[in-house]
């Protein structure tokens, strides 16, 4: 494949590509990369993917770029096969996670590498440059060198040098992990309006939850070499497939037990699952999942008011965090599970001193069934 | 850096270099020398003897000779030594430390034997006293310290660079130009420089790999100390010193400059 079949013009404003990842596989030695990694990303859109550390989203990522061959299945972009095509040749953008700008060159010559490599018209190049530097707001730092900015305002430059280029595939690894808590925010915001007006397709990778529900149009779900789940935040915060999934987004509490007749059986007690979200095989072994506003918590003399459809468990507060809004607490009960659950300011204040003794009460309906292990 | 220690063991150190140091500059005044017997403390001044090097052929010559060898023998080493420290760093294959026990043997190696096996097989194969085979000989010694220097540049190289240059459609060849080659440079001149002075007051090899035609200019040092004392052995002492000094200075100051590059 040549080059210019590749590229795309560079007076067009970048349309996203289609990436279509199909059973990919790949093993370093004896060890793990990823194992049957499927992901159909669609034209413009910012998918996130997100795992804990070692569960493949690097080396998913550099199988895409072209760093690394996989060992089996297939990797399309607008339909080309990618596999056995270098990376030079791949026209797409990549942002590292430790900025990687060239030390030696200004940040000016930074941005107009892509383009000289393209043997671009210098007049072109030139507008280009300056309008790919107004866009990241860093036009008054051209001249510099990368070792004189910020890590933010380097990675602003990353940025602009992976789509300066007008890829249709920008592909970033943990851009912001080398950044503070404030400023990671800051260009959360940042990255997502650049990628907005770009219109190009971005396959983003973090560790950080909250970085993937702020950005995202859908996530990923790493675990072990494979994805778990794929879909919009919603759909995992609410409706998890996987105990994995349940336990990594969002604070929920996870109650195992076996399932049977509609009820999880958790040390003998029977819970009732009724219009849970989610079902698996009578008999198996199975968790419920509640989130932590789907919870309510009520001090133990009060128990007669609750309803006969809802959940209880009885639990002792071991912890209470002060929010503004809310309290976080744990609570745990006699055989030992931790409950997350958030207590209202104007709860009584018999509830939220360690020790104190409470009941828990969740909605059937409102909590999710998954296979357990 | 120095602010750590006491001035005590500054002095110490000063006194001692000075007389490690002393023996060698004592050639500098009596290059300096008026009187056709080379000794110390030198009698009168003039610069007769400088006139004697840079016009008596034996001299000159020799020292022409030791410049092109040294300069050829810092070609070869650069190619060698960026050649074997890119596969060395940058390839994927087993066995590595072997090998760069083989590539650095030649430092630890004794020269004198080094010496004694190049005599016999250059004299097999016919190319003793050749230039080519002193730049060979010379090559051997000096392209450890070139892959030594090379290696350590390649190895601060992060090479993450070069996979963010092929992410941005420069090929293998482009990045090597753009961005390896731009990077290791001070490494390479560094190098450049050590293999040059090694060459340069090479001794031991150039004796018993040198002829009667070709001669370096350590070696005509050598023979004159045995034959004739005059004051242009100083002069030629001073001039070898010169250059060396000029040189490490140089990668001295290269070596510095480096270290300010870095954020
Ligand atoms: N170069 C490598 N050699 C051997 N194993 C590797 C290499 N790179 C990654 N791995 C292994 O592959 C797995 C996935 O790694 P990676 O894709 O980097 O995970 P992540 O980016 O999600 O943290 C890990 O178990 C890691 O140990
Ligand atoms: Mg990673």
């Amino acid at each position: 494949m040549t080059q210019t079949q590749l590229r795309q013009p560079l007076t067009m404003t970048a349309t996203g590509g289609e990436l279509r990842i199909a059973n990919v596989r790949k093993s370093y030695g004896n060890s793990r990369g990823v194992e049957s990694v499927s992901i159909d990303v669609r034209p413009g859109e910012f998918l996130t993917m997100l795992g804990p550390s070692g569960s493949g989203k690097t080396t998913t990522l550099n199988l895409v770029a072209g760093f690394l061959d996989p060992d089996e299945g297939s990797i399309t972009l607008d339909g080309k096969e990618l596999s056995g095509v270098p990376p030079h040749l791949r026209g797409i953008g990549m942002v590292f996670q430790q900025y990687a700008l060239f030390p030696h060159m200004t940040i000016e010559e930074n941005v107009d590498y892509p383009l000289r490599v393209r043997k671009i018209h210098r007049a072109e190049r030139k507008s280009l440059v300056a309008a790919a530097l107004e866009l990241v707001q860093l036009t008054d730092y051209a001249k510099r060198k990368p070792s004189e900015l910020s890590g933010g305002q380097q990675q602003r430059v990353a940025l602009a040098r992976a789509f300066v280029f007008k890829p249709r595939l920008l592909l970033m690894d943990e851009p912001l992990g080398a950044l503070d808590k404030k400023l990671r925010e800051a260009m959360q915001i940042e990255i997502t309006r650049i990628c907005r007006e770009l219109g190009a397709t971005v396959v983003y990778v973090t560790h950080d939850q909250e970085e993937a529900l702020a950005m995202s149009d859908r996530i990923a779900i790493y675990n072990a070499g494979r994805i778990e789940q794929l879909g919009t935040a919603e759909d995992l915060y609410k409706r998890p497939e996987t105990l994995f999934v349940a336990d990594f987004v969002g604070e929920s509490t996870v109650i195992k037990g076996s399932y049977a007749k509609g009820a999880l059986v958790h040390h003998g007690r029977s819970l009732s699952t009724q219009g849970a979200h989610g079902s698996v095989a009578e008999g198996s072994a199975a968790a419920v999942v509640i989130r932590p506003e789907d919870l309510t918590v009520v001090p133990a003399t009060q128990t007669a008011a609750i309803p006969e459809a809802l959940n209880t468990l009885e639990a002792t507060v071991t912890k209470c965090v002060y929010l503004g809004q809310s309290r976080k607490c744990l609570l745990t009960t006699a055989t030992g599970l931790v409950i997350n659950a958030r207590i209202p300011l104007h709860a009584p204040p018999e509830l939220f001193n360690p020790g104190d003794s409470a009941t828990v009460t969740w909605d059937p309906a409102n909590s999710v069934l998954v296979p357990s292990d | 850096m120095t602010r750590n220690i006491p001035l005590g063991l500054k002095i110490f150190g000063g006194v001692v270099g000075m007389l490690l140091i002393m023996p060698t500059l004592v050639v500098i005044p009596m290059s300096f020398s008026a009187s056709p017997l080379l000794k110390f403390p030198p009698e009168g001044f003039s610069l007769h003897w400088y006139g004697v090097f840079f016009t008596d052929p034996l001299w000159s010559s020799a020292a022409l000779r030791s410049i092109q060898i040294a300069a050829l023998t810092t070609v070869l080493s650069l190619l060698l030594g960026t050649g074997t420290a890119l596969a060395m760093i940058r390839g994927r294959f087993r066995g590595k430390s072997p090998i760069q026990v083989l590539i650095l043997s030649p430092i630890i190696m004794p020269i004198v034997v080094l010496a004694v096996g190049l005599y016999f097989v250059y004299s097999d194969w016919k190319i003793l006293g050749s230039v080519g085979g002193l730049v060979l000989a010379h090559t051997v010694i000096a392209y450890p310290l070139v892959y030594i220097s090379l290696s350590t540049a390649l190895k601060a190289l992060d090479s993450k660079l070069e996979d963010a240059s092929a992410s941005l459609g420069a090929s293998k060849a482009y990045t090597f130009r753009r961005i390896t080659l731009p990077l290791i440079t001070p490494g390479l001149l560094t190098g450049a420089l050590f293999a040059f002075t090694m060459s340069w007051d090479e001794l031991i090899l150039s004796i018993f790999l040198t002829g009667p035609t070709v001669k370096t200019l350590p070696v005509v040092m050598w023979d004159q100390v045995q034959t004739e004392l005059s004051p242009t052995l100083a002069v030629a002492a001073t001039i070898v010193m010169l250059v060396t000094i000029v040189l490490i200075m140089c990668a001295l100051l290269i070596g510095t400059r480096r270290k300010a590059l870095k954020p």
